[in-house]
């Protein structure tokens, strides 16, 4: 793996301790919006030590000049698909204690691509057919690692949701029977309920995103809303909840009105972020998302926001992941120039300080 | 009456002249001016100007003008907002918990799309609040909800009354498509009432049991409370009973409620197409009646016949009447046209008037906030090309709260089409 490193920065200096890295690069981007010209980043044990405009490096340590950009490794806030048909239960509405830390394979080829495309962290999502599907796990894609076990509780209030020979069969029992385990306060229900554990709730139409949202609020619920590609067209009444905004990302053919609605949530500024959703699409879609929303007219900030840092809030791992700074995980990508143009080339990428063989 | 002359009468001469015109269209703050305005106890005023301020009425002034050139809204007429209690705006089978025939407990408020285009046409047909209710799939279907047709993203902020009605059926609806159970039930339609009989059983029973639940609390089921409080005439009981078999159900479980002392509930008896054919049980059990848009040839709903004179007989009778539109299909269905169709069989204009707005206002318990013009209320303001129900006339202009939903000022029109 060393190796590897040199062949890339062959003028890198016998490295110190368990892997003491220090790089100096055209613009880091930290993740919240912020880019720093010439900036280093200081990468010991895993973790960024350093990172600003001058850093005092260790005795030995050997600054390696990047001429580029570096950010965070991408984090995508939603994916189902890694889990094929396991994402679905179609024998019960609810399976609140179900958790998919415990369910999906560490071997599947999308955690590989994802990895391979810069997706350092990935959210995985009960499928939507559940009224409740299960909890959420984050990890990170490379070596498939959970971050952490237990990020959301999975709702649906989407239609998909909803089948005649299973109750509920109308959004309004669903809200029914969500309210009354509320009501109960149990189990996973009482940590909705006490803030402990925020939701994500898939909806699709905008009619669904309002009752998602109504509900939220009318339970004082924390959380964020997922597949529902005109959000933004509500995005005042998102704001005014609390919630975040889960995207699924773009692919040309989308409509500009799906591109106008991620914009008027930036706008809003109302946190979002994307999945991997998108079928047919691999991990790159991404980037090209981010791009299609820059030709929009997206703010800079806000987008670089919804890849990096606000992806990493929404999963719940905003305290280990999604921006270049002190203590967090040093998960980061090497790019040939501005990583938002579609020409710059992803050169390395490196996940708790260790470069990723991408071969 | 006089008394809304008075109050805007005082209103105005305090501060009238102070109210500039310079707005957006975003704008709740209007001078509407008609050459008559068609109260629905009887009167009409002339050359009335009502102010709208905050999206409520704060001044009506007989005699006033509107001055040209400014940015007033004018029309030949003007009524309050229509209110339709059977409006049927709903999202098929995702309106409907099929899970029990007996759902007091769901809240229709919960399923609602604010965004089916059905909501906008309905608001610039100039009903402006409406009665959504549950599917008539279940016996007891949940709770009704009376809400604006626009205004804000969001059914909270457009409701006027939450837990407006408990909302059932008794006839072939409820019935439709189920089947006896051989052996355990496969699917949720084999336990549930297959005839009227096991219809009205269910009633009953429902009924029974959240009257006992007071002393018992083992009998209280799922939403039993709300049954209880229409038992009690706290909540509206609005049941579909098309034909006279049905209101006749409808009547006699009020009546048996009464007698057997379980309570006395407020009884609305929506789309009773047949409630002409044996009027005095309307009479003497004091139900009030939502009737069902007029048929072309007399045939409608769960094949019973109404007359074309069935809101006339019932006035006559002083029985509680409101029309409905059941949707906005085409423009000859519409709630104005209802109201022109009950006059043509005979029903006076003002009692057509009242019958789509202070009527319904008053059965459901919102006539505080919405259905007549008067200073207090909820700006939900219609215009009309000329005389309200006539054949050539039309609805030119719609306010909710103050909000402009159809622009009368004809150069604007399309501006304010959203």
């Amino acid at each position: 793996m060393l190796a590897l490193v040199f062949t890339v920065f062959a003028a890198l200096s016998p490295v110190q301790g368990s892997g003491t890295l220090a790089i100096q690069a055209k613009t880091l981007h930290l993740g919240d919006g912020r880019v720093l010209e010439k900036g280093i980043l200081l990468v010991q044990d895993g973790k960024f030590r350093a990172v600003g405009a001058g850093a005092d490096l260790p005795p030995g340590v050997r600054l390696i000049q990047h001429e580029g950009a570096i950010t965070p490794g991408f984090v995508a806030a939603h994916d189902q698909h890694t889990l094929g048909e396991e994402a679905a239960d179609g024998t019960r509405a609810m399976l609140p204690e179900a958790s998919i830390a415990d369910a999906f394979d560490p071997k599947a080829k999308e955690l590989r691509l994802a990895a391979r495309a810069g997706v350092t962290t990935l959210l995985l999502a009960p499928g939507a057919s559940n009224l409740v599907g299960g909890q959420t796990a984050v990890v990170k894609t490379a070596g498939a690692r959970v971050l952490q076990r237990k990020s959301h509780l999975a709702l649906s209030l989407s239609s998909e949701a909803l089948r005649l020979d299973t109750p509920p069969t109308s959004p309004m029992g669903a809200i029914n029977v969500l309210q009354e385990e509320l009501a109960g306060n149990a189990g996973v229900f009482a940590e909705l309920k006490a803030g402990r554990l925020p939701v994500m709730i898939h909806a699709v139409e905008r009619h669904e995103v309002l009752r998602s949202l109504e509900f939220a609020t009318r339970n004082g619920l924390k959380g964020s809303i997922e597949g529902a590609p005109l959000a933004g067209e509500l995005a005042d009444e998102i704001k005014q909840s609390g919630l975040s905004v889960v995207l699924q990302p773009f692919s040309g053919g989308d409509s500009r009105r799906e591109l106008r609605a991620a914009l008027a949530l930036a706008t809003a500024g109302v946190p979002f972020a994307f999945g991997l959703d998108a079928p047919n699409a691999g991990p790159q879609v991404l980037r090209l998302s981010a791009a299609m929303c820059l030709r929009e007219g997206m703010d800079r900030k806000a987008l670089e926001k919804a890849l990096f840092a606000d992806a990493a809030t929404i999963c719940g791992v905003g305290d280990r992941v999604g921006r270049l700074e002190r203590g967090l995980d040093a998960d980061f990508l090497l790019w040939s120039g501005d990583p938002l143009d579609l020409t710059s080339r992803l050169q390395a990428i490196y996940v708790d300080g260790v470069r990723l063989d991408t071969h | 009456m006089s008394q809304m002359i008075t109050s805007g009468l005082l209103l105005a001469l305090g501060c009238l002249p102070a109210f500039a015109q310079d707005k957006q269209e975003s704008s709740n703050d209007w001078n509407v001016f008609a050459e008559e305005l068609y109260t629905a106890d009887g009167g009409v005023i002339k050359n009335a100007l009502v102010r709208v301020q905050g999206g409520k009425i704060v001044a009506i002034v007989p005699g006033g003008s509107a001055a040209s050139g400014d940015d007033s809204l004018r029309a030949a007429g003007m009524t309050a907002g229509m209110i339709d209690l059977s409006a049927r705006i709903d999202m098929g089978f995702a309106s409907v918990e099929q899970e029990h025939e007996i759902s007091p407990g769901m809240r229709i408020a919960d399923s609602i799309d604010l965004f089916d285009p059905e909501w906008t046409r309905t608001a610039k047909s100039g009903v402006t609040t409406v009665l959504a209710n549950p599917r008539d799939d279940d016996v007891i279907g949940g709770l009704g909800l009376a809400l604006k047709t626009a205004g804000a993203n969001s059914v909270v902020e457009r409701t006027l009354k939450a837990d407006a009605v408990l909302r059932g059926a008794i006839g072939t609806q409820p019935s439709q498509r189920n089947h006896p159970a051989f052996g355990s039930p496969s699917d949720i339609f084999s336990r549930r009432p297959t005839t009227r009989m096991g219809v009205e059983w269910e009633w009953r029973k429902a009924m029974y049991d959240a009257a006992a639940s007071r002393a018992d609390k083992s009998r209280a089921y799922q939403g039993s409370e709300h049954v209880l409080a229409a038992l009690d005439g706290k909540l509206a009981l609005c049941i579909q009973t098309w034909s006279t078999q049905d209101i006749r159900t409808a009547v006699f479980l009020k009546e048996e409620i009464e007698r057997e002392k379980l309570g006395s509930p407020r009884l609305i008896l929506d789309a009773a197409a047949e409630a002409w054919k044996e009027p005095q049980l309307l009479v003497r059990s004091k139900a009030m009646v939502v009737l069902p848009p007029f048929p072309l040839q007399g045939r409608t709903g769960e094949g019973s016949f109404m007359a074309h004179d069935t809101a006339k007989v019932l006035h006559d009778l002083k029985v509680p009447i409101a029309l409905s539109a059941h949707g906005t299909g085409a423009a000859e269905t519409r709630l104005d046209r209802q109201a022109g169709l009950a006059m043509r069989g005979g029903l006076p204009f003002e009692a057509a008037l009242a019958a789509v707005t202070i009527a319904p206002a008053r059965m459901i318990g919102i006539d505080d906030r919405v259905g007549s013009i008067e200073v207090g209320k909820d700006a939900d303001i219609v215009l009309w090309s000329g005389v309200p129900f006539e054949l050539t006339s039309r609805v030119v202009g719609v306010l909710i709260d103050g909000r402009l939903v159809l622009d009368p000022r004809p150069d604007k029109n399309s501006a304010a089409a959203k």
